[in-house]
């Protein structure tokens, strides 16, 4: 169902519920047509009903969405909208904005104009206006939460904590503080958590005395309403007076939880709600002191109201004489029956238990033993969680360290482990031997050897004695789970820290065994696979020779191990797949080495015939992509990506494959890769949408462990760095492409550059590097890094471009130089351009007879012309890089032209001096660019007439692999064929579209 | 050695290893996120150990391998744990992964005292049925047509899967209909399928 059906049926629903009838008639056509499409009917039957009654709120809301139907929304539609909602607030009162679905119609209305700022004062009228009618509050709550407005959301649901008295508006307002709170370097947390600390004692309190529980209300505190005015922090002073001094040492094991007993928690939801309010109060405790100077022990600070437990009524906690430091409060509400009980029924909190317990616990709390001893009870009775594995071992170095700060990042370790430390060590090795040798799991499951493997990386890591040493430890696993495909990956870790010798040995271990003669079974070509990367990646020195002769060696595993594969369907993988992707990567190493392309090439014939065999082997695909970009193939590379199919979520992930930096094939008869970036682009409004609404939803049904998890999505989504750079992405094609409307541009540009100005720290990289594994030697850069086109886009990069864009295209804004962006982080071409949209406005500005700014601005052509002749002239250069040449100087020239007409306009508007002499010296200065531009097309032209007649060229550079049978004559002919139309048809576009740019 | 936690709504940028795999299908945002936000304890994924370092929520940021969604519907004695999808990507498979997190579903259910749990399945996924029938799981009934897509173009018939639990005591929920023998054999619907 549609938005819009969505929000018509709500209409509908609503008014046939509360039963006015007569309403629900007069509107029901207007919402038949709105959910057709028919604008026009339904703006005639909103016409009709306000001619009977102008101030009909439905009818004015209806007939806003009337006027946002057709895209794009007109300005004289969207002027009219804004009316019509100015008129919703202030006619009878603002009696219209007592009905929610009128306030949802309007709110999504002004969303999708961007008028944001606008919605919020609709919602703040609304309840003003409406203070005691809940249901427009809730709405307003929900919207608030929709768009991420945390603050106006936390206060608003204290104030229907107090005027609709319902226990759910507590935790709504709860979450919402704690949603502000999550940043606890930020001073403002203690009042947040102050607040919300009265406002959970409060709750429990009441609870307690419902229940006649002896409690007393904490301290005659103030009533919550206080609190929220300023309350609270006057409170947090007094309060942080009083818990000054050290704390007297209660461990979790003495909380005093048995006079809680009757009171619980009313489910997994709160308990969870709670146990982060805890976490982030103990978070906030320990910054606090560590940014205090004088104290060591973060226990012995007492700094606000939060730092104490006196106050804090809880189900876990219940008010005593001790006092616990939040540390230890945290600690204590896991180690209740409570945190046992529903810790028990939910592997969450169960993990959450294990790290808060790590995190915060101490060998004077034994914390860090008695989970390890509840830990290895688990395994012990069969668990197999490499979760349980990982922090029974991290509780052992715990104790040996006498701190857990090691395994959070801190460099700090003992220079030997304490006594009860190196028990504890000898246990855990004892139970995991013991485990992989003896227990009934012990032949299947990995974790056990593993485990010996960890305990041996963190005593490395710390210096001391490897009980088990690690290379030895390291064989004995692979020798046991070498048949299983995931052998390399699980070692990963671990050959990271082997050193030089270690590498050296274990490379020719593993050269031995991936180097048996003889037929291959299925198991054994899993050992050799493995065998081989292990050998590849511990490897210390390469050239581009072993790197080929390393590629034809997994050439001809391959199609030695093929036939292993086949009777197998054609949706299963082929055993022999990762051998073509071990000699893509050998051979796109060897090309690293050597500068020669042929290796590029040939890779490619070995991934496209691995294609073919196994259809689904998508780490081949990605691959092959990547190389065809490279070789300035972007019609093949695309057609790659449409079988791997991303789809929702994955166009945020994925779309980069095909799009990062996609400008430079953009220019073509089809627009494949403009099809692309715009339907990746549009899924973002879906996604956004979807995680929008299942935020007010898990607020809505209360599913309290779920909201910040679903925020923090929403968060990742919303600021996307991907997003981000297609949208400038797709700028730069319809630029290129002639598609551009001048006055949205100028607009969208606004709007991209405040957000790129103002929030780049805040953008998200959710863009997958993972999904095509690594296979080259360590001290290498990684595949991706080896088959990327140009420095990896960042937000250096995003900032360039908005730059670039906002001088050319937004002359009326402030000219952005972007002198701070690193050149590292740009292509020559993209800095030429950088400086261009600079030099460009120095031309704008010039006087009559100043000819040097044009001057300068014009380099910039000649620079591309003598880059694209460098690279012309370097058979070391790939043809994306003369590609991307060309299509920037074009580029240049489109913005160029497009910068001149909007000042030329201008000049005349304003009737500025000499106006027509700058018009006509402008002109002159755009001819020259064009001039210079033309040549640049001309070598690109020239170019594609060369790329026609290099099938021969191309056969003969892979003939090499004719040795192997399938790869036969047709076999090379066909590929070399395909890859040079894909590569003529890319430069001869781009040359024709300089040409006809250039034309005129 | 895999990581099992439950899953989180971060993860869906992170779920390509596995769905990229031509018999798991990508769903829109507030599919799974529907799923997280009714029943996020039957919703878990299993991740390798080759983390970097540690994130939140149990995650060491190792590469994911494979995630199970299940929900839990019915009325008395339907009262039960469904399985709505378990998916291992290709590079692992035959770890006993899809045992792990059976089993933690199973856990689960049992937890909410449910009857037992059922799963459905291609009538030519021999491989899965071998590994549910190993895992306790018979055949109940057969879906006519349940499946799109199947050999050759057409529709193709479902398995319906079941396990008793322990509140089962008499194993009433896998008690073939009618007196049938083989749940091959017993023909019903899609519709009447659900609950």
């Amino acid at each position: 169902m549609s938005i819009v059906a969505q929000l018509v049926n709500n209409l509908l629903v609503s008014k046939k519920l509360s039963g006015a009838l007569v309403e629900y008639r007069a509107i029901q056509p207007i919402c038949s047509a709105l959910e057709v499409a028919s604008y026009k009917t339904a703006l005639l039957g909103c016409a009709k009903l306000l001619k009977k009654q102008p101030d009909h709120a439905t009818a004015l809301a209806l007939k806003t969405l009337a006027l946002a139907g057709p895209r794009p929304v007109s300005s004289a539609a969207q002027q009219e909208i804004v009316t019509i909602v100015e008129s919703v607030k202030n006619q009878a009162s603002g009696a219209g904005l007592a009905d929610p679905e009128v306030l949802q119609i309007l709110a999504w209305v002004m969303g999708g104009l961007g008028r944001g700022e606008e919605t919020l004062a609709l919602f703040a009228k609304a309840t003003e206006k409406h203070p005691k009618n809940e249901t427009v509050s809730i709405e307003a709550f929900l919207h608030y939460v929709r768009v991420g407005e945390r603050r106006s959301a936390q206060q608003i649901s204290m104030r229907m904590q107090r005027n609709f008295k319902n226990e759910k508006y507590t935790w709504w307002s709860v979450m919402a503080t704690l949603l502000q709170a999550r940043d606890v370097s930020d001073p403002s947390t203690d009042i947040l958590l102050a607040l919300a600390e009265r406002q959970i004692s409060d709750h429990y309190s009441q609870q307690r005395k419902a229940a006649g529980l002896d409690v007393a209300t904490p301290n005659g505190a103030p009533a919550i309403e206080g609190a929220a005015e300023g309350g609270a922090q006057s409170q947090a002073d007094a309060a942080s007076e009083k818990g000054k001094g050290k704390e007297s040492a209660v461990s979790a094991d003495s909380a005093p939880v048995a006079s809680g007993a009757a009171l619980e928690f009313d489910s997994a939801h709160e308990y969870f709600l709670i146990t982060r309010f805890l976490e982030l109060r103990a978070l906030r405790h320990e910054a606090k002191a560590a940014s205090a100077t004088a104290p060591a022990n973060a226990d012995s600070v007492a700094v606000s109201s939060t730092s104490t437990t006196s106050q804090l009524v809880l189900p876990s906690i219940t008010p005593s004489s001790a006092s616990l430091t939040p540390r230890q409060a945290f600690l204590a509400h896991f180690a209740s029956k409570e945190g046992d009980k529903w810790c028990a029924g939910g592997l969450g909190l169960e993990i959450w238990r294990r790290e808060t317990e790590l995190r915060f616990g101490s060998i004077e709390g034994g914390e860090w033993v008695k989970s390890w001893e509840r830990l290895s009870k688990s395994l012990e009775d069969g668990e197999t969680n490499w979760h349980t594995m990982l922090y029974l071992i991290r509780c052992t170095f715990a104790v040996a360290d006498r701190s857990s700060k090691a395994l959070f990042g801190v460099e700090e370790f003992s220079a030997q482990p304490s006594e009860e430390g190196a028990e504890l060590i000898s246990k855990s090795r004892a139970l995991f031997r013991g485990l992989a040798d003896n227990s009934p799991k012990g032949k299947v499951e990995r974790g056990f050897l593993l485990g010996l493997l960890e305990i041996a990386r963190e005593s490395r890591r710390r210096k001391w004695e490897e009980a088990d040493p690690l290379l030895p430890t390291l064989e004995e696993y692979f020798e046991r789970f070498s048949t299983k495909m995931c052998c390399f990956d699980d070692l990963l870790p671990y050959l990271q820290v082997l050193n030089d010798s270690e590498r050296t040995s274990l490379f020719e271990k593993m050269t031995t065994i991936a180097e048996v003669a003889g037929d291959l079974s299925i198991t054994a070509v899993y050992r050799v696979i493995n065998a081989s990367k292990v050998a590849r990646f511990v490897a210390t020195v390469s050239d581009a020779a072993t790197q080929l002769a390393a590629a034809e060696g997994f050439v001809k595993r391959y199609f030695q191990t093929l036939p292993l594969g086949k009777g197998l369907p054609p949706t299963d993988l082929q055993p022999a797949d990762d051998f073509a992707l071990l000699a893509g990567q050998a051979f796109v190493a060897a090309w690293q080495y050597s500068r020669d392309r042929s290796c590029l090439e040939r890779a490619l014939v070995v991934l496209e015939y691995g294609l073919q065999r196994s259809k689904h082997k998508y780490q081949i695909r990605i691959l092959a992509i990547n190389i065809l970009r490279l070789l300035g193939a972007s019609s093949s590379a695309i057609a790659h990506f449409r079988i791997l199919n991303p789809k929702a979520i994955q166009n945020d992930t994925l779309s980069h494959l095909v799009l990062n930096r996609a400008a430079t094939f953009a220019v073509t008869q089809d627009a494949a890769v403009l099809e692309e970036a715009v339907s990746a682009s549009k899924w973002y409004k879906t996604g956004e949408h979807e995680a929008a609404e299942m935020a007010v939803r898990v607020f809505s049904y209360h599913n309290y462990s779920k909201i910040e998890e679903f925020i923090v999505f929403q968060d990742r989504l919303t600021r996307s760095l991907n997003k981000y750079l297609l949208q400038i992405e797709s700028m730069r094609m319809r630029v290129l492409r002639g598609l551009l409307d001048p006055a949205l541009t100028t607009e969208a540009v606004g709007q991209l550059t405040y957000t790129v100005e103002n929030r780049t720290t805040e953008l998200f990289d959710n863009r997958d590097y993972k999904t095509l594994p690594n296979h080259q030697a360590k001290n290498e850069p990684s595949i991706w890094e080896q088959t990327q086109m140009g420095p990896k886009t960042q937000t250096p990069w995003l900032r360039a471009f908005t730059a670039i864009y906002s001088n050319f295209l937004n002359l009326k804004a402030d000219l952005v130089e972007g002198t701070d962006i690193n050149a590292s982080e740009l292509t020559p071409s993209e800095a030429a351009l950088l400086k261009l949209s600079s030099d460009v406005r120095a031309v704008f500005a010039a006087a009559l007879d100043d000819s040097e700014p044009e001057q300068n601005a014009l380099a910039f052509f000649k620079i591309q012309t003598t880059l694209i002749e460098q690279a012309l002239e370097d058979s070391g250069r790939l043809p994306w890089e003369v590609l991307q040449i060309a299509e920037i100087a074009l580029e240049g020239y489109c913005l160029l032209d497009l910068a001149i007409e909007q000042r030329t306009i201008e000049l005349a508007e304003t009737k500025a001096q000499d106006h027509a002499k700058h018009s006509k010296r402008l002109r002159n200065f755009r001819i020259a660019a064009r001039d210079l531009t033309r040549t640049v097309g001309a070598r690109v032209t020239a170019h594609g007439k060369k790329v026609a007649k290099e099938r021969p060229k191309t056969v003969t550079s892979v003939s090499s692999l004719k040795q192997f049978p399938l790869l036969d004559d047709d076999h090379l002919l066909n590929f070399s064929h395909a890859l040079v139309e894909s590569r003529r048809a890319m430069a001869e576009g781009l040359g024709a579209a300089i040409h006809r740019r250039c034309i005129k | 050695m895999s990581l099992l936690r439950p899953f989180s709504a971060s993860d869906l940028f992170d779920f390509n290893a596995i769905n990229l795999d031509v018999w798991t299908e990508t769903y829109g945002v507030s599919y799974y996120l529907t799923y997280l936000s009714n029943w996020p304890d039957l919703f878990s994924v299993v991740e390798s150990a080759g983390g970097e370092g540690r994130i939140t929520g149990g995650g060491e940021g190792g590469g994911l391998m494979g995630y199970v969604m299940g929900k839990t519907e019915g009325q008395g004695q339907e009262w039960h744990a469904h399985v709505s999808a378990i998916t291992v990507s290709p590079g692992h498979r035959r770890l006993g992964l899809a045992s792990l997190m059976m089993d933690l579903l199973e856990k689960v259910g049992e937890g909410v005292h449910s009857w037992f749990v059922d799963l459905f399945v291609r009538e030519s996924n021999d491989l899965a049925i071998g590994l549910y029938e190993s895992l306790g799981y018979i055949i109940y009934r057969r879906v006519k047509d349940y499946y799109g897509g199947g050999p050759k173009g057409k529709d193709e018939d479902g398995f319906d899967m079941r396990k008793p639990l322990s509140r089962d005591r008499h194993q009433t929920s896998i008690r073939l209909p009618g007196g049938a023998t083989d749940g091959r054999k017993v023909v019903v619907r899609p519709e009447d399928v659900y609950f």
